[in-house]
């Protein structure tokens, strides 16, 4: 069982995201956070395989998530999915070692795409 | 599953693609970051859509405002706002045109400015509406934004009055380089078109 | 009926304002004569070319984005000359549009360059006005501010000449009237002043009149205002005095400096004050009637230091 982490304050997008996600890969659970805050409890407590993360959060940002995230564990395996298309917000992002940077709005193509690198760290 | 979504949370996301989106363009042709606080919408009928607005124009513009606005019919009806208080414009002109006009700052309005601002509500206006057509698939037709400034804004000059009319308020901060600059959108439309495009997202969604 | 196919390019053409229509996958159809003038391209040199090829500076992502948008939403786009500098060349600014047309069973795609070069011009020219005009602001407060010295204080000693003397005397005496407090006013002349102009000569007679006046600053409070009234005249006006106290506080520190000594150029010249007061209420209730009883108490004053 893969568990994977989605961390957006819109509920909309969680559902999207995985339901898009879901349906291009077997044997997955999904857990939910609701801001960066959240996201970094639920972290801690539930140790997912993957966190999926959007970076316009109240409270604590994406950005500083994926921060704390790292100091607790430097190997996490984390994936943007934001609507935050800037290129200087992306190449700060991508220095951070980040999987894979994905451009909402989320479609069947982008969701395999998150779907092969889950799948690939599996095996 | 995840808890109730509710009409507010789709909206919100979808908002926030757009203007993701527009950031994104906008900071490419600045050659700025741009940070952009998560804006909340309000699903609003006339009535209480007029005072949310007035509150903003009185607190945070304190009447003065520069607006970019658009009315769109067809299949979806209404009229969008983009609206800005008017004494942070000279600086947000100034940021994205890489200017520093100090004491001059207290011109009025060129049309050189409010060319610019225009760019700025086309970009911003184009990707919201854009982002909500492309997802519920209705073609949305508009020109390009009218600008004004208007000394002494009031909300029935955003608001119509017609039955079955609803208001969208959301609020968006940009920070360029520390500067804040806090605007509104409002969006003015039918009780129809935004049944069609909350029922077409349902049925997108729904059942997966 | 006339044949809006055959009519196109002719009105096109007629139009003033840079006019440029491309096919779908971007590349030029038509480019009108002022096209031609603001970027000295020939309609011939960049037919069928892409768009990008022809005005390098749209070759960036923006540009693309919008593009795909006009193309498949029809959203009309705008592209201000501010944010874009250098859209079509180093000499010309210009504003442009974007919209898509419908053209048989595909779709065009119309620019519209607008030239705003003067607009730019002009407003950097008012820009101009406006700096100068701001320096010149500047430059006339200065000058206001030397002409109100000029104006309100006397030229030799640097302390108040009667115009200020006037002004002030009228604002305290009122705000003594509002508060119930008591206006002192000292008249203050310098004895022998003629003597000493005969002895030592007017250059020293000047130096010493201003010694007086700093004499009298020092002597006085920060309200207090000190004003060379006439040749060898000054008066003090003391406003908000509630005791007598504070009055002979500020009578001894003068008193001090009332028959003494000074050295100036070399000089030792014997220097010494007579002095009258009034106050309002008690002595008037004119700053005429408190100036009149002040100098008689002086010449009293006068009167004793001689033959005292």
């Amino acid at each position: 069982m893969t568990k994977i982490l989605i961390v957006d304050d819109s509920k909309f997008s969680q559902k999207i995201t995985s339901s898009l996600v879901g349906k291009n890969l077997d044997d997955v659970s999904f857990d939910y956070a609701d801001d960066g805050e959240e996201g970094l409890e639920k972290f801690r407590e539930i140790r997912p395989d993957y966190l999926l993360i959007d970076l316009l959060m109240p409270k604590l940002r994406g950005q500083d998530l994926i921060e704390s995230v790292r100091q607790i564990d430097f190997d996490a395996k984390i994936i943007v999915v934001s609507a935050d298309v800037q290129k200087r917000v992306r190449d700060v992002i991508e220095k951070m070692g980040v999987l894979s940077f994905i451009n909402k709005p989320l479609n069947d193509e982008k969701a395999k795409t998150i779907a092969d690198i889950i799948r690939k760290g599996a095996q | 599953m995840t808890g109730k979504v509710n009409r507010e949370d789709i909206l919100k996301e979808l908002f926030n693609i757009g203007v993701g989106q527009a950031a994104g363009t906008l900071s490419e042709i600045i050659d700025k970051k741009i940070i952009l606080d998560v804006p909340d919408v309000k699903i609003l009928n006339v009535e209480l859509g007029k005072a949310e607005l007035d509150k903003f124009l009185s607190q945070v513009a304190e009447g003065a405002v520069m607006v970019s606005s658009i009315s769109f019919d067809r299949q979806l009806e209404g009229t969008v706002s983009l609206i800005f208080p008017a004494d942070k414009m000279h600086q947000f002109i100034d940021l994205c045109l890489h200017e520093d006009r100090g004491e001059e700052a207290s011109m009025e309005f060129t049309d050189i400015d409010f060319d610019t601002v225009k760019e700025i509500g086309n970009i911003i206006l184009n990707a919201i509406i854009g982002e909500l057509s492309n997802t519920v698939n209705i073609p949305v037709e508009y020109t390009l934004p009218e600008v004004n400034v208007l000394n002494s804004a009031k909300a029935d000059l955003f608001v119509s009055d017609e039955a079955y009319h609803l208001v969208l308020m959301m609020y968006i901060t940009f920070n360029i380089e520390g500067t804040h600059i806090d605007g509104a959108i409002v969006i003015n439309m039918t009780l129809k078109s935004l049944d069609d495009i909350l029922n077409t997202i349902d049925k997108m969604y729904d059942g997966r | 009926m006339i044949d809006m196919d055959s009519f196109l390019p002719s009105i096109l053409n007629c139009i003033n304002e840079g006019i440029v229509i491309l096919t779908e996958d971007l590349r030029v159809t038509y480019w009108n004569p002022v096209m031609e003038k603001l970027t000295d391209k020939k309609q011939d040199d960049v037919r069928n070319i892409r768009i990008e090829k022809a005005l390098p500076y749209l070759d960036q992502n923006f540009f693309h984005n919008a593009v795909d948008r006009v193309i498949a939403g029809g959203t009309p786009v705008f592209f201000s000359a501010a944010m874009h500098r250098r859209m079509i060349s180093d000499s010309h600014q210009v504003n442009l549009k974007m919209n898509r047309v419908a053209y048989n069973n595909g779709v065009a795609i119309l620019l519209e360059f607008i030239d705003v070069t003067n607009q730019f011009y002009q407003i950097s020219q008012l820009r101009d006005f406006v700096r100068q005009l701001s320096h010149l602001n500047s430059q006339l407060q200065q000058k206001e501010k030397v002409i109100e010295k000029l104006a309100y204080y006397d030229q030799l000693t640097g302390v108040a000449n009667r115009a200020l003397f006037d002004k002030f005397a009228d604002k305290y005496l009122n705000l003594a009237k509002q508060s119930g407090l008591m206006l002192g006013l000292m008249f203050v002349d310098v004895n022998e002043f003629k003597t000493i102009n005969d002895t030592y000569g007017h250059n020293t007679g000047d130096k010493v009149m201003t010694r007086v006046a700093s004499l009298l600053t020092e002597s006085t409070r920060k309200n207090d205002i000190v004003c060379r009234y006439g040749g060898d005249e000054f008066i003090v006006l003391m406003p908000e005095i509630s005791t007598f106290n504070d009055y002979r506080k500020i009578v001894n520190q003068i008193d001090v400096n009332k028959k003494r000594h000074i050295v100036q150029d070399g000089y030792d010249i014997s220097l010494s004050l007579s002095i009258g007061v009034s106050f309002y209420p008690d002595d008037g209730e004119t700053i005429d009637e408190l100036i009149e009883k002040a100098d008689e108490c002086m010449y009293a004053d006068k009167h004793e230091s001689r033959h005292g």
